[in-house]
C-alpha cells in the first residue's frame, strides 16, 4: 500500500498516521479511495490554510497552515479525523447548511470577512473568515466530500471596523458642532469663512470678501459693538482675545440668527496683527431656552404663588425658605414675616422633631420623591396649639444641570375633610349600630350577576352561621311560601320596591318568620342594578299577631255564645260595622249589612232621641255610653237591646271608632215585668186584707163607741194603729226590693216642684193635729224628674220631722233654687241626732239606738229608700243636726235631669 | 128630713165591701154593694148619689168603669171616689177623670169624709 500521500504532512502528518483509523467510520488507510488519498496529498503540502470534511460523516482533515485558526488549547489535535458536528457543534448550523448546499448542488461557495465565532483560547471568540466551500469528487465523480480553503481575516476585520468608527466620530463632531469657521486678515482687511457661514450669511461666492461685506450681514443694532469689539482684539495690548454675541440676519431669505463669535489675533514680531480666525456657533435655540427656562421658573413661582395648595421651595441643605405663598402660610397659620430670610426649621420649630428634617435631606441626596398623607402635625396656629392634617409631597427640584439643591413641598389641609369623612363614617357607624340595634339583617343584590353581599344578622335570621350563596338562602324559605317570594320581585322590578314576609325554616326545623323590604337602584338608562334592603325576624310579633287573632276569635265565641253583637262604627265615615250577633239581635240575616242611619231607624220613636244624645255625649264626654231601648223588627215585633259603647280616639283626641256590644234583654226586661207585675200583685194583695181588717177594726170601734164600751173601743184604735205599721212596712219592704233590684221605675215629667210639696203637707197635716208645717217656698218652678218618686221622700222627711219631734210642734218646709238646682229642707225642732251617727242615717237598717230605740219604732229603711230615690234622680241628700235641739234634712235634685 | 143617699161600692174583696158596708150604713147611707164592678154599668137599681171604685177587681177595672161613667149622659154628674192598692193611683184617677181617690189600706174616718165632700160638690 502506498501511504505516501500522508509520509510528509507535517505535524498533521503525524497525526494522521497516528490515528487508530480500524476503529473509525473511514476505516484502515489501506481501505480509503484513491480520490481521498490525492485529496489529503494536496491537503497536506499545501502551505495554504485548508480544511476537508469527507464521507457521510463529514470526517474532519486540516493542515499545519490551518491549525493556529483553532487556537491554542482549541481542537487541535482532537479534531482530527472526527465528524464534522462533532468538531463545530457551535457553528454547526451555519456551516451545516454551506456543507449540504456544495454536496448536493456541487457549487462552490465563496464567504469573505463572514463572523463565525468559534471556541478556541479557552473561550468564545469572534473570528473572520474569508473562505471556500468546494466540492472533492470520488472516482465515480460524484461529491464525497467539502474541500475548505481559508483564511481568517479577524485582523483585517477589526482595523477596518475602527477605521469607519473614527470616520463617523469625525464626521459627527462636524456636524455636531455647528460651527461656522472665520477667517479675518487685518492687513487685507480681507474676510474668508466656511460654507456653513456663508450660507448663514448667505453669501454666494467662496471668495474673499471684505469685511464691510460681511459685517453688513449683522443687525445694524449689533454691527457697532461687534466692530468695536474686532478692533479691540487685534489691538496688541487686549490679548488678542474676541468674544462677542451678536445677531446676523441671512442678507436671502432673512432668518435671524443670534451667534456668539470666539476668535484669537496672532501678531507679529511688530504685535502687529496679522490674522484673526474663530468660530461662530449658532446660539439662537440655546439662547431661547435660556429664556423659556427663566420665563417657566417665573411661571412656576407665580404658579407657586397663586396655588390653593401650600407650597413652600426649600434651597440648600440648611433648607432656606426660597418661596412661600399664602395657603402654607395659612396651613402653618403664621405669617410671612416669620418665614421670610430664615430656615425652614426657624419658622417652624415646632414641626422639626418629627423627622422630616432628615427625609428632607435624604431627597436632596437621593432625589427621590417623598410623600404623606393625613400626617397629623402639631401646630401653633394663631397663637394656639392645634393639630391639623396635612397630606404632601417633598418634590426634589433639578436645576438646569440636573443637580438638585431644591424642594418644593406641597401640602395640603386636609383636617376638615378628615373631619368630614370621620363624620360619614361615625354616621354610617350609627346606622350600622342602629340596624345592628334593630336586629335587622341587610342584604346587597346586584341584580345583574345575582351576587349578594349579606350581613352576619342576615345570615343568622336565615339560620346560617356564615355567608353561604343566594340560593342557599332561597331554598330554606318555606315551601308554601315561596309564591309570594317571586311574585314580590316580580312586582319590585315594577315598583322599584320590595316587601314580603315569609316563613323560612332552620336547620333544627324551627320556623320563623321574616320580613324582606329592600329598594331597587337604577342607572342612568334606567336600568335595574342593585337591590338593597333589610331583613327582620318577626316571628314574635307574627306569633302575637296570631295570638291576638286567637284572642278575637275568643273574644267572638264568647260574645256569641253570650248573644252579644258587637260593633264598630267609624266616626268620621258613619260606617259601621257588627257581627253575625248583632245582626240577629236586630232579627237581620247574617252578613247583611246597613248604614248607621238605617240602624237608627229600627229604634222604637220614643227611644231614638235619647240614644243619639246618649252615644253623642259619650263620644263627646269619653265616657261609656249605655242605653236600654226597644227595636222594632222587620216583622212589627219589639224587641229590647241593652247597649254599651266607647270612642276610641287618636293621640290627638279626636274620636276615631265608637266601639261596642249589643245585648237582646226583650227576655230579661220580660222576666223583669212580670217581677214587677208580681210585686204590684203582692202589695196589692198584701194590703187588701189589711184594708178589710182595718176596716172591721174602725166598725167594731165605733160599734163599741156607741155601747160605751170605751175601753173596749180604746183597744181597737190601738189595734188599727198597729195596722198602719204593717201598712208601712208593707209598702217599704216592696220599694227595698225595687231599690236593691235596681227596679224602682221612674217616670220623668216636668212638674211644679212647690205644688208637690204643698199637696204633701197637706195631706200629712191632716193626719197630725199637734205639729204645724210651716211651709217656706222659694220659687223654683218645674223640674224634670218622678214626681211620685220625689213626693215619697219629701212624705218620709216630714213623717220622720214629726216622728222625732214629739216634744215640739213646729216643723218648716223651705223650697230653694241653687245653682241649677232644686233645693228642699225640712227642719223640725226634736231629739236631733248625735254627731258620731250623722253619717249612718241614711244606711239600710239604721235606726236609732240607745234608750229612745223602742220609742221610735221602723225598719229603718224609710231614709234609706229617700237617698236611693235622689241619688237616681242624679240629686245629693244630706242632713245637719244638733242633738236635743233639732234635724235638717236636706236634698238637691237638677232642674233639668242629665241624661243618665 | 133628707132622703138617705145613696152610695154605690165596688170592690171584690169582700171583707173591705163588708166592712165598708156596715160603716156607711152606720153613717146613715143606703149602700149598693157589688163584688162585680160590671154590675155598676148594667145596675137596674136607682142611680147613687156616690160610686166608690176599686180599680183592681177581678173582672174589671175601676178606672174604665169610671171613665165609662164619666163619658155618660146620666152619670157623669156622679162623683167617682177611687179606691187602691196600687202605688200610681193619683195618676190613674187622673187618667180616669176621677173625682177623688184614697189609697187602701185607709182611715174609715177619711173615706167618709171624701164622701161627704164630693156630697157636697
Amino acid at each position: 500500500m502506498n501511504l505516501g500521500f500522508i509520509s510528509k504532512g507535517g505535524e498533521c502528518g503525524t497525526l494522521i498516521r497516528s490515528i487508530d483509523w480500524a476503529k473509525n467510520p473511514l476505516g484502515p488507510i489501506e481501505t480509503w479511495p484513491q480520490s481521498l488519498r490525492t485529496t489529503l496529498g494536496i491537503l497536506l503540502n499545501s502551505k495554504f490554510p485548508m480544511f476537508l470534511f469527507w464521507g457521510p460523516d463529514l470526517i474532519c482533515f486540516y493542515n499545519d497552515a490551518y491549525r493556529p485558526s483553532l487556537g491554542i488549547e482549541g481542537k487541535h489535535p482532537r479534531a482530527m479525523g472526527k465528524p464534522g458536528i462533532e468538531v463545530w457543534p457551535e457553528i454547526w448550523e451555519v456551516i451545516k447548511p454551506l456543507i449540504d448546499q456544495v454536496l448536493s448542488g456541487g457549487e462552490a461557495t465563496w464567504s469573505e470577512d463572514q463572523l463565525i465565532p468559534i471556541h478556541r483560547n479557552g473561550k468564545l471568540e469572534e473570528v473572520y473568515w474569508t473562505f471556500s466551500y468546494s466540492p472533492a469528487y470520488d472516482e465515480t465523480g460524484e461529491s464525497a466530500g467539502v474541500f475548505v480553503t481559508c483564511t481568517e481575516s479577524t485582523p483585517k476585520v477589526k482595523s477596518l471596523k475602527a477605521l469607519s468608527e473614527s470616520k463617523d466620530e469625525l464626521e459627527f463632531a462636524l456636524n455636531a458642532a455647528e460651527l461656522g469657521t472665520w477667517d479675518y486678515n487685518p492687513l487685507t482687511n480681507k474676510f474668508t469663512c466656511n460654507a456653513r457661514l456663508r450660507h448663514w450669511f448667505g453669501i454666494a461666492s467662496d471668495t474673499e470678501i471684505d469685511l464691510s461685506v460681511a459685517l453688513n450681514s449683522i443687525a445694524e443694532s449689533d454691527r457697532k459693538k461687534v466692530n468695536e469689539a474686532i478692533s479691540k482684539a487685534v489691538d496688541y495690548p487686549s490679548g488678542g482675545n474676541y468674544t462677542e454675541i451678536y445677531t446676523i440676519i441671512n442678507s436671502k431669505t432673512g432668518k435671524e440668527r443670534l451667534v456668539k463669535a470666539k476668535g484669537k489675533a496672532l501678531f507679529n514680531d511688530q504685535n502687529i496683527a496679522y490674522r484673526l480666525n474663530g468660530t461662530l456657533q449658532d446660539i439662537t435655540d440655546e439662547v431661547a431656552a435660556q429664556n423659556a427656562f427663566k420665563e417657566s421658573e417665573e411661571n412656576f413661582r407665580k404658579l407657586i404663588l397663586q396655588a390653593p395648595v401650600g407650597m413652600i421651595i426649600l434651597n440648600g441643605e440648611q433648607l432656606f425658605v426660597e418661596l412661600v405663598n399664602d395657603a402654607y402660610l395659612n396651613i402653618a397659620g403664621k405669617s410671612r414675616s416669620d418665614f421670610a430670610g430664615k430656615t425652614l426649621w426657624e419658622a417652624l420649630p415646632e414641626s422639626k422633631t418629627l423627622g422630616f428634617d432628615n427625609i428632607l435631606k435624604n431627597i436632596m441626596k437621593t432625589g427621590i420623591a417623598h410623600h404623606g398623607n393625613e400626617q397629623p402635625i402639631n401646630l401653633i396656629k394663631n397663637g394656639q396649639r392645634q393639630t391639623v392634617y396635612i397630606n404632601y409631597v417633598y418634590e426634589p427640584l433639578k436645576d438646569a444641570d440636573g443637580s438638585i439643591n431644591r424642594i418644593m413641598v406641597v401640602a395640603i389641609d386636609v383636617t376638615e375633610m378628615l373631619e368630614s369623612k370621620r363624620k360619614i363614617q361615625d354616621a354610617e357607624e350609627r346606622a350600622r349600630l342602629s340596624t345592628a340595634a334593630a336586629g335587622l339583617g341587610t342584604f346587597d343584590l346586584d341584580l345583574r350577576t345575582g351576587e349578594m353581599n349579606t350581613s352576619e344578622r342576615f345570615d343568622e335570621i336565615f339560620g346560617y352561621k356564615h355567608h353561604v350563596p343566594r340560593a342557599s338562602y332561597v331554598s330554606v324559605i318555606h315551601p308554601d311560601d315561596h309564591e309570594i317570594r317571586l311574585n314580590a320581585h316580580r312586582r319590585a322590578l315594577d315598583i322599584g320596591q320590595i316587601y314580603y314576609e315569609v316563613r323560612v325554616i332552620w336547620e333544627d326545623k324551627s320556623i320563623h318568620w321574616i320580613r324582606v323590604q329592600g329598594k331597587i337602584y337604577y342607572d342612568g338608562d334606567g336600568k335595574a342594578l342593585r337591590m338593597l334592603g333589610t331583613v327582620m325576624d318577626i316571628t314574635q310579633q307574627r306569633n302575637a299577631k296570631e295570638e291576638l287573632i286567637r284572642i278575637n276569635q275568643r273574644l267572638e265565641i264568647a260574645l256569641e255564645a253570650g248573644r252579644f253583637g258587637s260593633y264598630e262604627l267609624d266616626i268620621k265615615t258613619n260606617k259601621i260595622r257588627f257581627s253575625d250577633q248583632f245582626n240577629k239581635n236586630y232579627g237581620l240575616l247574617p252578613k247583611k249589612k246597613l248604614t248607621y242611619a238605617e240602624l237608627l231607624d229600627f229604634i222604637e220613636p220614643d227611644f231614638k232621641e235619647n240614644v243619639v244624645k246618649a252615644i253623642n255625649n259619650a263620644i263627646l264626654e269619653g265616657t261609656i255610653y249605655q242605653a236600654e231601648y226597644q227595636i222594632r223588627w222587620s216583622d212589627d215585633s219589639i224587641h229590647w237591646i241593652k247597649e254599651s259603647g266607647k270612642a276610641q280616639y287618636d293621640e290627638k283626641g279626636i274620636p276615631l271608632t265608637f266601639i261596642g256590644v249589643s245585648f237582646d234583654i226583650t227576655e230579661t226586661k220580660q222576666l223583669q215585668q212580670q217581677k214587677d207585675d208580681f210585686i204590684g200583685i203582692a202589695s196589692h194583695e198584701l194590703k187588701t186584707p189589711v184594708t178589710s181588717i182595718k176596716a172591721y177594726a174602725q166598725v167594731l170601734e165605733r160599734i163599741l163607741l156607741k155601747k160605751g164600751d170605751v175601753m173596749e173601743a180604746g183597744l181597737m184604735k190601738k189595734m188599727d194603729l198597729q195596722l198602719n205599721r204593717l201598712t208601712n212596712l208593707i209598702g217599704d219592704l216592696l220599694d227595698v226590693t225595687k231599690v236593691n233590684s235596681g227596679k224602682l221605675q221612674y217616670n220623668l215629667t216636668h212638674f211644679d216642684f212647690n205644688e208637690m210639696v204643698r199637696s204633701e203637707v197637706e195631706e200629712l197635716q191632716r193626719a197630725t193635729e199637734k205639729h204645724q208645717i210651716i211651709e217656706n217656698l222659694e220659687e223654683v218652678g218645674l223640674v224634670y224628674a218622678d214626681r211620685e218618686r220625689i213626693s215619697q221622700v219629701v212624705t218620709n222627711l216630714l213623717t220622720n220631722a214629726i216622728k222625732y219631734s214629739p216634744n215640739s210642734e213646729k216643723i218648716v218646709v223651705h223650697t230653694m233654687i241653687e245653682n241649677d238646682n232644686v233645693v228642699l229642707c225640712v227642719e223640725d225642732f226634736g231629739i236631733g241626732i248625735a254627731e258620731t251617727n250623722l253619717n249612718k242615717v241614711f244606711e239600710q237598717f239604721y235606726r236609732v239606738s240607745g234608750s229612745m230605740q223602742h220609742t221610735f219604732p221602723g225598719l229603718g229603711l224609710g231614709l234609706y229608700i229617700s237617698s236611693e230615690i235622689i241619688k237616681r234622680e242624679g240629686g245629693k241628700i244630706w242632713v245637719s243636726s244638733k242633738e236635743g235641739e233639732g234635724s235638717k234634712f236636706w236634698f238637691s235634685i237638677p232642674i233639668q235631669r242629665p241624661i243618665a | 128630713m133628707n132622703k138617705p143617699k145613696i152610695i154605690t161600692v165596688a170592690d171584690d174583696d169582700p171583707g173591705i165591701l163588708d166592712a165598708v158596708g156596715m160603716m156607711l150604713e152606720m153613717e146613715g147611707y143606703i149602700v149598693n154593694a157589688t163584688l162585680n164592678g160590671n154590675t155598676v154599668l148594667t145596675s137596674q137599681n136607682e142611680l147613687p148619689d156616690v160610686y166608690v171604685l176599686d180599680i183592681w177587681m177581678s173582672g174589671s177595672d175601676g178606672r174604665e168603669l169610671c171613665k165609662k161613667l164619666k163619658s155618660q149622659e146620666s152619670t157623669k154628674h156622679i162623683p167617682v171616689i177611687l179606691i187602691s192598692a196600687s202605688n200610681d193611683l193619683k195618676h190613674s184617677a187622673e187618667i180616669a177623670g176621677a173625682d177623688d181617690f184614697l189609697a187602701k189600706p185607709f182611715e174609715i174616718d177619711m173615706l167618709l169624709s171624701k164622701i161627704e165632700k164630693a156630697l157636697l160638690n
